[in-house]
């Protein structure tokens, strides 16, 4: 039996067959040869471009993969200026030393010495010039494709702060962050991932900030992560996360640079992705999923009143349903006499049992959430207006809930908004309480609530616990978790997240 | 996963004590009914103290020895400290059998009716393994959490149920025999294992700050004692009479228009039985890993485990006060023969070196 179970997660887990390093052939100094190998790579693929001409008196060709490449700066500062120059040597291999060094001067240039970083260099926009009787290429950065210009970020609206959010493209998202951080000390290593994708991932730290043993442990993760594709932050995540099952991440999600940079400053690390403006941040601790950007452009004690705020927010979030569950179940004694006459008699109106009422209602309410969220907006509006009529009037008209129901579900889904970063967990949470709440009370609730905080404790995926600087707490700390002390103050001595690992 | 995986092996003062400070909280809870007040209200508290500070003069030299590395070191895995780990780990079974029971005892009374109560212990207990499954480092870290909000609910429950207490009721000063009270004192001092467990946190602590360690002490030995207080200044010998006077302290205070606090403050009981639980079964997986350092003693400690829940659970529907009491002295006795043999080992090792 055990046998069986055991085999069944071993298959489960079995890693996929890798296919081994992939092998390197050398440019060939023969131009058909090497066209005729990297054809047969891309196949029937259409937006191969090969343009043959003569470069001097050699056979030539110009290779690009079409939409990636701005043409007209193609033809004009590099096909243009290599056809019309003169005194070209007559050997191949010096005519692309002089075209890189006399007649392409203020282009990006890389190094190809195989044509499978030919073949990279081509879908990543450059333009490849190989000539017959070399085995030396030229390859100029002439990268034009279409994408979406600097936007406010939609995720992390802010009332004041910067409206730039990061982009998809990553070279954009660097210069965003350089922009910020003039300083050699703020590093960016680049790195490629993906077999088919090579997808650019950026490890951005401030050297004189960050601690090695961070650094090297994210560099390290992202090394062994083995991935064919990555279009997401969200690939990685997983990988820079804490190893076993949590609700709650300790990586940080973030489109906005200023963010990603005030967290560089403090010594974390963080990872931008080519083709997503999500950034991610590590190490990132449980108490920031209340703060926000605004906190550090308002005055200090309104930033306090609103961490406050959103800590309450979280708590109602999770807890209502659950605790309204539990205390009208079995803890009535908790009630004033005349609440709890109000909602027996609401609920003895209603066919089903308070704990199945509270599922009900909030599935209805996700299920009406994921439908506003995924359809174009003029039809979501429609969607929550139908939503609202349907539940807010019909579904109490009819009596099948009650409405003190309605306020639970109407305070769940107002203050689960108020902290976008925790709504997965919060959403989840929210039902397990309801069910524990209908089984054990007031008090499974509590039990649960312990074992949600062993689970929270127990992750510390980089040496810092995530539920620093609480537990270990940390004084110094103090002056921006749950408070936040004005900048004269916070200013003085600059904390830095390796100082929170107790 | 990374090669060079990063793990915090610390833990705080502050996290250590905190453990010990709800183990010991927990306990104070559930002597009561095992022990009842057939001591005068006065003499408890006096018990309470005693026991606390006996138990710390005993542990203390444990708590040196694992410091210093020798307590459960493999290299001194001779027959000697092989056995002292065997009855060690029957030691922290058999006293989470004990306190369980009387926990699930407390649940079918005071928390839940029927087959709800048994869910709430299972619940409890299933958070106490997964801290204990998971480490010290987060046992250490949510006894920290806890710590806080169980000091503040027990300060409010103090305050708001200090109007009831008089004076009178810690009168007679003293009234039962010597037998009563040794008795309490042993009993309370070496049954709750917690004070023993915590030898397998204490070796990762960082550092002690001699300032605030005191404190930390005190706060252990005292609020145990402070609880007996409010109990005899509040029940006076009625006390004895009710199965959990300690729980029956939060009933008592009313403030505006929270009517019934009892609820609200079960938390710290749940919680602090939570971290007892933790810190046991921590303890036994420890030296069970100790014993027989092969992957197989995890599923050992998970079986064993299971099976000193369900037994808890279903002995708390046939709860003797006589048949603990006896059970109690086993323990007692227990851990003196552990206690005794590990020192013992750790003394040859010494003069080995």
């Amino acid at each position: 039996m055990f046998g069986f179970i055991k085999k069944s997660v071993d298959k489960i887990y079995a890693p996929v067959e890798d296919d081994g390093p992939a092998a390197k052939t050398p440019v060939s100094e023969n131009l058909e040869e090497n066209l005729r190998f990297i054809k047969g790579k891309f196949g029937s693929s259409f937006d191969l471009l090969i343009s043959k001409t003569f470069v001097g008196s050699n056979d030539a060709a110009f290779l690009i993969c079409d939409g990636m490449c701005n043409s007209l700066f193609l033809s004009h500062s590099i096909i243009k200026p290599i056809l019309a120059a003169e005194n070209l040597p007559r050997r191949a291999g010096e005519q692309i030393e002089a075209i890189e060094t006399r007649i392409i001067t203020d282009m990006e240039k890389i190094k190809t010495e195989t044509l499978e970083e030919v073949i990279s260099a081509l879908t990543a926009g450059f333009v490849v010039l190989l000539i017959d009787g070399t085995s030396k290429t030229g390859t100029f950065g002439v990268q034009g494709y279409q994408m979406r210009s600097i936007a406010e970020p939609s995720t992390e609206a802010q009332e004041r702060g910067a409206r730039e959010g990061f982009v998809e493209n990553f070279k954009i998202n660097a210069t965003l962050v350089r922009r910020r951080l003039q300083t050699p000390q703020a590093r960016i290593d680049m790195y490629k991932m993906g077999k088919a994708s090579e997808t650019r991932v950026c490890v951005c730290y401030m050297a004189d900030r960050v601690e090695p043993e961070i650094l090297r442990e994210v560099k390290n993760r992202l090394k062994n992560a083995d991935f064919d594709t990555i279009f997401e932050s969200g690939y990685i995540q997983p990988y820079l996360d804490e190893e076993g099952f949590s609700l709650f991440s300790a990586v940080g999600v973030t489109e906005r640079p200023d963010v990603f940079c005030a967290k560089l400053t403090e010594g974390r690390v963080g990872i931008i992705i080519d083709g997503t403006p999500f950034a991610l941040i590590v190490p990132h601790l449980f108490i920031e999923n209340f703060h926000s950007f605004d906190d550090y452009a308002n005055r200090p004690y309104y930033a306090v009143f609103i961490r406050l705020l959103k800590i309450i927010s979280f708590f109602l979030s999770i807890l209502t349903p659950g605790v309204y569950v539990a205390v009208a179940t079995f803890n009535q004694e908790l009630l004033p006499k005349t609440l709890l006459f109000d909602i027996i008699s609401s609920h003895a109106k209603t066919p089903f049992p308070i704990i199945l009422e509270a599922v009900i209602i909030h599935v209805i309410f996700e299920i009406m959430r994921e439908a506003g969220l995924r359809l174009p907006k003029s039809v979501g509006h429609a969607v929550s207006i139908v939503g609202g009529l349907v539940i807010g009037d019909a579904a109490v008209s009819a009596g099948l809930i009650a409405p003190p129901m309605l306020i639970v579900v109407a305070l769940t889904a107002i203050t689960s908004f108020v902290v976008p970063k925790l709504y997965e967990p919060m959403a989840i949470l929210r039902f397990v309480f309801i069910f524990i709440g209908g089984i054990a009370g007031l008090y499974g609730i509590g039990a649960a609530c312990v074992f949600l905080l062993f689970n929270m404790c127990r992750i510390s995926p980089y040496g810092i616990p995530f539920m620093s600087p609480l537990s270990p707490f940390e004084t110094a700390a103090m002056r921006d978790t749950l408070l936040r002390f004005g900048w004269k103050r916070l200013g003085r001595r600059k904390m830095k997240v390796q100082n929170l690992n107790g | 996963m990374g090669d060079g995986m990063i793990k915090n092996k610390t833990i705080t003062a502050s996290q250590f004590f905190s453990a010990l400070f709800l183990g010991r909280l927990c306990s104070s809870l559930l002597y009561t009914p095992l022990l009842g007040f057939d001591i005068s209200a006065s003499e408890r508290i006096f018990a309470e103290l005693s026991a606390a500070l006996l138990s710390v003069i005993f542990v203390l030299p444990l708590y040196a020895a694992a410091r210093r590395d020798r307590l459960f070191t493999a290299r001194g895995n001779t027959k000697l400290k092989k056995f002292a780990l065997i009855l060690a780990t029957a030691y922290f079974f058999f006293s989470f059998i004990l306190y369980g029971t009387v926990f699930a005892f407390f649940a079918q009374i005071k928390l839940l009716e029927g087959f709800g109560a048994k869910i709430l212990y299972l619940m409890i207990c299933a958070a106490g393994f997964y801290g204990a499954l998971k480490g010290k480092e987060t046992i250490g870290r949510t006894s920290a959490v806890l710590f806080t909000l169980a000091a503040s609910g027990l300060i409010v429950m103090l305050i708001v149920s200090l109007r009831e207490f008089s004076f009178f009721n810690l009168l007679p000063l003293t009234d039962g025999g010597f037998s009563g009270i040794a008795l309490y004192i042993l009993f309370s001092a070496f049954s709750s294992a917690e004070l023993f467990a915590g030898c397998f946190l204490v070796s990762d602590v960082d550092e002690f700050k001699k300032c605030k360690t005191a404190a930390w002490i005190v706060a252990v030995c005292a609020v145990p004692a402070l609880l007996s207080l409010a109990v005899s200044g509040i029940f006076g010998d009625i006390g004895g009479s009710l199965p959990f006077p300690i729980f029956r302290l939060a009933s008592v205070g009313r403030y505006a228009l929270f009517s019934r606090l009892d609820s609200v403050f079960a938390f710290i009981w749940i919680a602090a039985f939570a971290v007892k639980t933790a810190l046991l079964l921590f303890a036994a997986k420890n030296v069970m890993q100790k014993l027989s350092p092969s992957g197989k003693s995890k599923v050992t400690f998970a079986a064993v485990s299971v099976v000193c829940v369900l037994l808890s659970a279903a002995l708390s529907n046939r709860f003797v006060k006589l048949t603990f009491t006896s059970f109690g002295i086993f323990l007692m006795i227990l851990f003196f023969a552990t206690a005794g043999l590990l020192l013992l080992a750790a003394k040859k090792e010494r003069r080995s070196r």
